[in-house]
């Protein structure tokens, strides 16, 4: 099953680093140019589901001055379903490209591979 | 008072909407997410995350833990929840009785055509399992069991030897003729169902096998219908128990996963006699409805899951203790979560003070 965008986008956020909640929002929208804002209750149960499912962990905790921030990491199945997520993407738009580029509606492009 | 505290003030009453177990662990952190989301300045919160935050809080109340396990039980405790409320609402609800045995032969003598031709007998207290047999040459036999919601007056008429399929199909035009409303999906071999404004008839024609003795019989059961009122108030409490029953599976299975070993241990001990009282009750009521299902779903039908709560007193003692085990569950799992080692959870210093 295809994850749905909102977890394609969380899970691309924590590729390099652990974040925090505020910290993954902010990735997200630019990760998608703007198109995709998550709000605090959206985000925080994608991230419970997410954690339930082994996808990510909580990485530390800092409290300060009354606030407190958990960060959180991408485990590797969080990785290794990212990546079956991506090649099945990658697969899908090979195809399509090809078949635009017969057409003439897409000009190669070499910068994405396709 | 700052901006700010107004602000948090503000998200502090959203958070309500989340469980109390949720907001203590997850209060402050989502706390700090909104604050640091909110652009200076802001004193109240936007439409937008009021909306996010209040679908949030639902959402988390209404999912159960991930697993097939979890998931299932809560569907369990959610459709006993509708069931025993649909029962409840049946057992309050003004009790009809049987039809009078003038009200019970006069729509015999439509259906059949024929005249009864022995006195009415007397009223019979069903018992437990089933109602007595009728009393030999008793024509009308009024059956009343107030908690069983058995009300029915049965009509025999013996008719001369006729073709079964002729003698059903006459009976059938003879009541729409009267103004009663034939059920399609009742008409079935030698027997269906009609009603009318007030009564509700089920026709079944016996045939006997004697050489010498007579024995073919025309059975008509009537019944007073079941009010709008009473159907509305137990469609209304069937859904309202399946709602509660999904809040109180959720909450239940959300503590149990929370609780340490030797607790969770105790929680399942008390959960599975329930469980298998609730097993009972929902493949019983499913049966039901199948059945009913294949021979016309009626009003009456709606009388089913209490019919099977005081079926047979051994039943309904089982499912009474299955009942309090299922409180003892809960009880269990509303007490303070524990660790493994029996020992209370501390809450972290980073959570405490956490919003609501």
């Amino acid at each position: 099953m295809r994850l749905p965008e909102p977890t394609f986008f969380i899970l691309t956020a924590l590729t390099e680093r652990p974040l925090h909640g505020y910290g993954v929002m902010l990735a997200v929208r630019e990760l998608s140019d703007g198109r995709l804002e998550l709000r605090p209750g959206t985000l925080y149960t994608a991230l419970d589901r997410l954690t339930e499912d082994g996808w990510l962990s909580v990485d530390r905790e800092e409290a300060v001055e009354g606030r407190l921030r958990r960060y959180y990491r991408l485990t590797d199945p969080g990785a290794a379903r990212l990546a079956a997520e991506v090649a099945q993407v990658r697969a899908n738009a090979v195809i399509a490209a090809g078949r635009l580029r017969r057409r003439g509606e897409l000009r190669p492009d070499p910068a994405v591979g396709l | 008072m700052t901006e700010v505290d107004r602000l948090h003030r503000s998200y502090a009453r959203l958070l309500r909407t989340y469980p109390r177990w949720y907001r203590r662990e997850r209060g402050l952190e989502l706390m700090t997410t909104l604050l640091d989301d909110a652009e200076p300045g802001r004193h109240r919160p936007r439409w937008s995350t009021v909306v996010d935050l209040v679908r949030g809080g639902i959402t988390t109340r209404l999912r159960p833990p991930r697993g097939f396990i979890a998931r299932l039980i809560t569907v369990m405790v959610s459709l006993t929840g509708g069931l025993v409320g649909s029962g409840a609402a049946v057992s309050l609800s003004p009790y009809p009785g049987p039809p009078a045995a003038t009200e019970a032969i006069a729509a015999a003598q439509t259906a059949t055509g024929l005249p009864v031709q022995d006195v009415p007998g007397p009223t019979v207290k069903c018992f437990e399992t089933a109602c007595q047999s009728t009393p030999a040459g008793d024509d009308v036999v009024a059956y009343d069991e107030a908690p069983m919601r058995v009300d029915t007056t049965v009509v025999r008429l013996h008719p001369l030897h006729q073709e079964v399929a002729a003698l059903v199909a006459q009976a059938d035009a003879r009541v729409t003729a009267a103004g009663w409303q034939v059920d399609p999906a009742s008409r079935f071999g030698a027997t269906f169902a009609a009603v009318n404004d007030r009564l509700g008839l089920n026709l079944y024609v016996s045939v006997g096998t004697g050489d010498t003795v007579r024995t073919d019989l025309i059975l008509v059961t009537v019944s007073k219908r079941v009010s709008a009122a009473t159907i509305t108030a137990v469609i209304a409490a069937f859904f309202g128990g399946l709602l509660a029953g999904w809040l109180v599976g959720v909450w239940a299975m959300q503590r149990f996963v929370r609780h340490g070993r030797s607790r969770r241990r105790d929680i399942r001990d008390a959960a599975v006699p329930f469980l298998i009282g609730a097993a009972l009750l929902i493949s019983f009521t499913f049966a039901g409805v199948m059945t009913d299902w294949a021979d016309g779903i009626s009003p009456e039908d709606i009388q089913a899951p209490l019919v099977f709560l005081l079926f047979w007193w051994p039943i309904t003692v089982v499912l009474a203790i299955s009942g309090v085990y299922g409180l003892v569950a809960l009880w269990l799992a509303a007490r303070p979560e524990v660790a493994g080692d029996g020992r209370p959870t501390e809450r972290s210093p980073a959570s405490r003070g956490a919003a609501g």
